[in-house]
């Protein structure tokens, strides 16, 4: 504990200097700020009661923003009720550039309390607001609140806030929520982007196998590639076995250049009758550097194909 | 222990005399090692008397073009490999979620390689926290040297730079991501969510595009924090569970 007292000693007498300091020497002035960050390091192991007002303190006071931003990171790391409420405070009523680290500090602290607080920031603040408080969802892993943005996104035919949203959802491998989206309003090309991220092979694989609209086919497939695995690499080699479409063997092709999976092009190879596409398979193998050409070379040559 | 790779090179008489040596007293005392060797030779002599065919110009830069890029992929290479880099890849671009995907899948077992005899729990928690949750100790010191290291490589990012900051910018994300997975399987949410929290600031440093002067804010951030969660973590075995 005298540690701790220690440490607090020196963080008040840091912040106590007063601005005559600040008024000399450049040098002098950084030397000043350089302790100032030194004692906000060093409250990380201060109680609350000692870390609280002097991160109160640096943030009402008129310090640098790098400091504001210091303090802001120390009390994301105090995980009481007054804490986060001074996060809050700061997000709602800080300058711009604090707004945004504030709401990244709540998100870094994970008091579910204040993240609900920042439902009513999102919905009033601007573009770098809307997307500092999506990435705060994310730090915390609020995948629920991420498919509120998105669905309240939707139905304000904001379609860029939908993206976002659904491509961090993809990034939290949140794939109940991405799954409630397309039960919901149907597929488009982020969901499947975003599945593809969240490694979804499930619902990639139901999309891909559906012929009925190819676009969306033909996204899944390179999609399927992206996940990559056994059980992604067989349903491609089934769809391209199966199709007739040029456009959804192509994909399933890209599907497999995407997931390496050169065995299951040699066996396409192998497979087929068609020089063309002897030839196309044989590129895709050399794209993929796969051993296999070699072979293919030496076999080609020996006039066992 | 003779392998077939110094029997081939014995032949061709690319080993030194010491070596040389040795492998001529082993095929003197180890039939088996001589029967073998003679294979190689009557193979390699086979391969010898076989005529050339002259070979087409296009087929023979494709040949080489083929013995290039598996010769880049030999053992020992990192290959990128696309099962596991999930997180932050939306809203990348291609070629940094490429790069970015390099290695991932080499140190995921990251808490496989801990050795489970030194691991003794820590209690660690954010300051005030009553809540005190077990971390594994040996995840904890794990995460300490990768502070540490990550500390180090932003303190010495070179701002300027734009290449040298992309690509050591990028080697710290996919660093912080193994250990931020793991933070989750450690039972440590909290320090999962200041890993999660570094890489959108790392993201933004390897933007090609960043002013010198924001990133040097960036940086100074982040050395900040990571300062910070250097002290919390070195504090808490000495330290009561309150302060950590």
């Amino acid at each position: 504990m005298h540690f701790l007292r220690t440490v607090s000693v020196i963080a008040i007498a840091a912040f106590a200097v007063t601005g005559a300091a600040a008024q000399t020497a450049d040098k002098s002035a950084d030397d000043t700020e350089q302790l100032r960050i030194t004692a906000l390091e060093a409250l990380a192991s201060a109680p609350p009661e000692k870390a609280l007002p002097i991160a109160d303190k640096v943030l009402r006071g008129d310090y640098s923003k790098a400091l504001k931003k210091r303090a802001l990171f120390i009390l994301s790391q105090v995980e009481t009720p007054e804490a986060q409420q001074m996060l809050l405070d700061t997000a709602k009523t800080g300058s711009e550039e604090l707004r945004s680290e504030a709401i990244r500090m709540i998100g870094i602290g994970g008091d579910p309390a204040a993240l609900a607080g920042l439902k009513e920031i999102h919905a009033s603040g601007d573009a770098d607001v809307r997307e500092a408080v999506l990435e705060a969802y994310l730090i915390a892993d609020d995948a629920e609140s991420v498919y509120q943005i998105a669905i309240d996104a939707k139905n304000a035919k904001d379609e860029d806030e939908f993206e976002e949203a659904v491509n961090i959802l993809g990034a939290m491998e949140a794939r109940d929520e991405l799954r409630r989206l397309r039960d919901q309003l149907g597929s488009s090309e982020e969901l499947i982007n975003a599945y593809s991220v969240a490694g979804d092979f499930e619902s990639l694989r139901e999309l891909a196998m559906d012929n009925t609209k190819p676009e969306q086919q033909v996204h899944a497939l390179r999609g399927l590639g992206v996940v990559g695995g056994e059980r992604a690499n067989t349903t491609l080699l089934e769809i391209y076995r199966a199709t007739d479409s040029p456009d959804v063997k192509e994909a399933a092709l890209e599907g497999m250049l995407i997931s390496e999976y050169d065995e299951g092009v040699l066996l396409l190879f192998r497979e087929s009758k068609d020089a063309g596409e002897k030839q196309r398979l044989l590129r895709t193998l050399v794209n993929m550097d796969s051993d296999a050409v070699m072979e293919i070379i030496e076999s080609t040559f020996d006039g066992a194909q | 222990m003779i392998t077939e790779d110094t029997l081939l090179l014995y032949h061709y008489e690319e080993l030194t005399s010491g070596e040389r040596e040795q492998v001529r007293l082993a095929l003197a005392r180890d039939p088996r090692l001589a029967a073998e060797y003679r294979q190689l030779c009557d193979e390699l002599g086979r391969w010898r008397d076989v005529p050339a065919a002259p070979v087409a110009d296009h087929v023979r830069r494709r040949w080489v073009d083929a013995i290039d890029r598996a010769a880049r992929n030999a053992p020992g290479k990192v290959v990128v490999r696309r099962t596991v880099p999930r997180f932050w890849l939306a809203g990348l671009g291609v070629a940094v979620a490429a790069a970015v995907a390099i290695g991932i899948a080499i140190g995921v077992r990251l808490q496989e390689q801990q050795d489970p005899g030194l691991s003794s729990d820590v209690p660690l928690a954010g300051i005030g926290n009553a809540a005190v949750t077990a971390v594994p100790a040996s995840f904890t010191r794990g995460l300490l040297v990768h502070l540490e290291d990550s500390r180090r490589e932003i303190t010495g990012l070179p701002v300027t730079d734009e290449a040298s900051r992309v690509a050591l910018t990028l080697q710290l994300i996919e660093q912080n991501r193994l250990f931020e997975h793991a933070a989750e399987q450690s039972n440590a949410p909290n320090l999962a969510r200041v890993l999660r929290a570094f890489e959108p600031i790392l993201l933004r440093l390897a933007r090609e595009d960043i002013a010198p002067q924001d990133a040097e804010a960036l940086r100074e951030q982040l050395a900040f924090e990571l300062n910070v969660m250097l002290t919390k973590l070195s504090a808490a075995p000495s330290e009561s569970a309150e302060t950590i």
